[in-house]
């Protein structure tokens, strides 16, 4: 019986020695490993993930013995598997980081700053806009580089409304978009879908046009009285019957890009004629449909205060990363060699350097040449500074909370002027 | 092993008598019981591993403030505190008590109605068992999940086949609040496999001379049913329901791939609310207290069923 005890109490104290060590062991081996090897997440869909294949095929073929494992997800799957990751402290190498996640994640430590990659020309930022740079700062120093700038912005089926002979107004505030999409409606039959279950940034927007910061420091920037028409527009769409029902987001993932009622649907009455996107997002759906799709500023009182430019998404090192000189090099070659920019075109938005704009320019498609335009002319000219990037707090509003009462609303459960009240108390909560 | 060892445990294997003046290691290691620790030890390592470290881990987690990307901040119960004040923690706590405790009585009736039916041996009873047990092996799977939700769609399967019968609809099952939960419900009646399986195996113990006894005194078929196979049943429908019970309150896949909770949270299960806290919203500390607080509830409605066990379970040996 002794001998069981002692054969127990040592396995025990094999596993615990173990599992210890398979804490530690990541944390010790920082920078001196050259391993050749690179992990490279994003979150994308079936048409960016073909490009960024191609892309990290081309760094290994330029990099002898580099080897490169691509891991792409779907939005919200990349977010659970990245913080998961971080906990075991095993993130992969290169990251793609969101505006939205970059506060959390800088300060918890889990991404390095890109400083002396930057200073020893690893990385070369010459060619890119300072305020592209800036946005991608955090205390002094350079975390994010950006992988393409894009803007918000309606993606809306042009053929549909030049059939029904709708004029599309270059600017419109609230209440012109809910008497365009009525008539749309009207004649067309087909409904409209207002960012429904997807984050907060339409809300934002639609704040930032009022002159107002939605997401502050310490709690929210608005009263229930400055976002309730924000709420209206679900509860008139929803009575008047242009607003899409919500048992059509119950059979779909909402925020999916393949999936968007603009493009996916049987049915007028479950299909979109716009879709409250991102100019980077505008390719890949109308890859989708025969239609022609087009770009037009989302609705605000005040378009110039309320439009931004946006760095679409962001390269970043994790502190996992064994050789971040390699994943620096990775960075570099996304973001400064011709071959990858033309490859990835602008799913991701416009490049970020100039350099690489004039050289992908010339061989722009027309669905692109139309985004650029967009951005150039449309969206430059008439934009302010984006908001700073929000507090954690943030991710629970977007992923619950605001969802969450905007289906409320189209189920008829509570009217907007009580979604708008809840709206305030529970985000202010998740502080 | 030879019969001739007089004291077993000490007993020596015929390599042992080999070794027997190579010193104690050797005896040590030829020791039946060494074998037997050895043999056991992967296992052992993985239990004290891979469950019983991150058992204890979550418990503590449930003390504090974890965003999984952050450290850990002690909060003592607060985690616990804060559920009482949670609508979304009742409400998930709701819907998973109605879908484990409507799904599992039908699926369990199900089964023992299939297992009645496939009793008889004959050349493609075989088949038919193999074929009503697929369901419990897919049904759990995310293609299935997925199929489901294309078979509800408002233009799926389902609506085609009530229109074949003259009931035109495009009614969105999966988007209607009193609908949505049935989806899943009948999901999981449809996996009566592994149930039906074992009900096959009790039904073939039960002595046919009970039958023919039955018979001769000229009880009915229904009569012999109700007297005779579902008393000698109940301690397999006992097993059954306990088993099938906690399948029900710890689902998760169905909820997550078909419904997400929608609408309205009408089909939230406990186990999606608490991954949804710990990886969408961060709250990991918050996420391991609602397992922990799980693991009671489990415990005390399996008590609680122990309890009632004499008051209608058979026991032969009394």
């Amino acid at each position: 019986m002794k001998n069981i005890k002692k054969i127990l109490a040592g396995a025990t104290a094999v596993a615990t020695l173990m599992a210890m060590a398979a804490c530690g062991s990541s944390n010790e081996s920082g920078d001196a490993s050259d391993s050749q090897n690179l992990t490279i997440a994003w979150w994308g869909n079936q048409d960016r993930n073909e490009k960024q294949d191609a892309i990290d095929k081309a760094f290994e073929a330029a990099n002898e013995g580099v080897s490169i494992d691509g891991q792409p997800s779907e939005w919200s799957d990349y977010w659970q598997k990245l913080s998961t990751s971080a906990a075991g402290d095993s993130m992969p190498d290169v990251i793609a980081m969101d505006y939205s996640y970059f506060n959390e994640y800088v300060e918890n430590g889990l991404i390095i700053p890109l400083d002396e990659y930057i200073e020893d020309g690893t990385i070369d930022t010459t060619n890119i806009d300072e305020s592209i740079l800036a946005s991608g700062q955090k205390d002094g120093s350079q975390y994010l580089i950006s992988s393409g700038s894009s803007s918000p912005a309606m993606i809306y089926n042009k053929t549909l409304l030049d059939e029904a002979g709708i004029e599309m107004p270059e600017e419109m505030d609230l209440d012109e978009f809910k008497a365009l999409a009525k008539e749309v409606y009207e004649k067309t039959g087909v409904k409209t879908n207002f960012r429904y279950y997807e984050a907060s940034e339409l809300l934002e927007y639609v704040m930032r046009g009022e002159g107002k910061t939605l997401f502050e420091d310490e709690g929210l920037g608005v009263t229930a009285e400055d976002v309730e028409p924000y709420f209206d527009v679900y509860e008139e769409g929803i009575n008047e019957g242009w607003h899409i029902s919500p048992e059509v987001f119950a059979e779909i993932t909402a925020g999916s890009v393949d999936q968007d009622p603009v493009v996916y649907g049987s049915d007028p009455s479950s299909m979109s004629w716009v879709s409250f996107k991102f100019t980077s997002q505008m390719p890949a759906m109308q890859a989708l449909t025969d239609d022609d799709l087009a770009l037009a500023p989302w609705p605000a009182a005040d378009v110039t205060a309320a439009n931004y430019i946006k760095p679409g998404q962001f390269w970043a090192i994790s502190k996992s990363c064994e050789n971040p000189q390699l994943a620096a090099e990775f960075i570099n070659y996304y973001t400064n060699n011709e071959d990858a920019v033309t490859t990835m075109g602008t799913d991701r938005g416009l490049p970020v350097s100039s350099a690489m704009m004039t050289v992908l320019e010339e061989q722009l498609s027309a669905d692109e040449q139309e985004i650029a335009t967009f951005l150039n002319d449309v969206v430059t000219p008439n934009s302010s500074a984006i908001n700073p990037p929000s507090p954690a707090a943030a991710s629970t509003v977007n992923s619950q909370t605001l969802p969450e009462i905007e289906e409320n609303i189209l189920y008829g459960a509570i009217t907007a002027k009580d979604a708008a009240a809840t709206f305030v108390e529970e985000a202010n909560g998740a502080y | 092993m030879s019969q001739a060892s007089a004291v077993p445990g000490r007993r020596l294997g015929e390599a042992g008598v080999q070794f027997k003046k190579q010193g104690r290691f050797a005896r040590f290691m030829t020791l039946e019981r060494t074998s037997g620790v050895v043999c056991a030890l992967p296992f052992i390592i993985g239990f004290l591993v891979f469950l019983l470290v991150p058992i204890l881990l979550s418990f503590y987690y449930t003390l504090t403030d974890y965003s999984i990307i952050g450290e850990a901040k002690f909060i003592g119960i607060q985690n616990y505190l804060d559920m009482f004040s949670d609508d979304k923690f009742f409400k998930s706590l709701g819907v998973t008590f109605f879908y484990a405790l409507v799904s599992t009585p039908l699926r369990l009736v199900f089964a023992l109605f299939v297992a009645m039916l496939l009793l008889k041996n004959s050349k493609v009873s075989g088949f038919y068992r193999a074929a009503y047990y697929l369901p419990s092996i897919l049904g759990g799977s995310v293609a299935v999940a997925i199929l489901w939700k294309q078979m509800f769609a408002a233009d799926g399967v389902v609506n085609q086949v009530l229109g074949m019968f003259g009931l035109e609809t495009d009614f969105a099952w999966l988007g209607n609040e009193s609908t949505a939960i049935w989806t899943l419900i009948i999901l999981g009646v449809w996996q009566f496999g592994s149930s039906m399986l074992i009900f096959l195996a009790s039904l073939k113990q039960i002595p046919t001379e009970l039958y023919e006894a039955a018979s001769v005194d000229g009880a009915s078929k229904a009569r012999q049913f109700w007297k005779i196979t579902l008393p000698l049943l109940t301690p397999t429908i006992f097993f059954n329901l306990v088993m099938q019970s906690i399948n029900g309150f710890l689902a998760f896949t169905q909820c997550y791939i078909i419904t997400q909770g929608k609408p309205r949270n009408s089909t939230l299960f406990y186990m999606v609310y608490m991954y949804d806290e710990s990886f969408t919203r961060h709250h990991a500390g918050y996420g391991a207290a609602l397992a922990w607080v799980m693991l009671l509830i489990v415990g005390l409605y399996t008590g609680f069923l122990f309890l009632t066990k004499r008051f209608w379970v058979y026991d032969e040996e009394a």
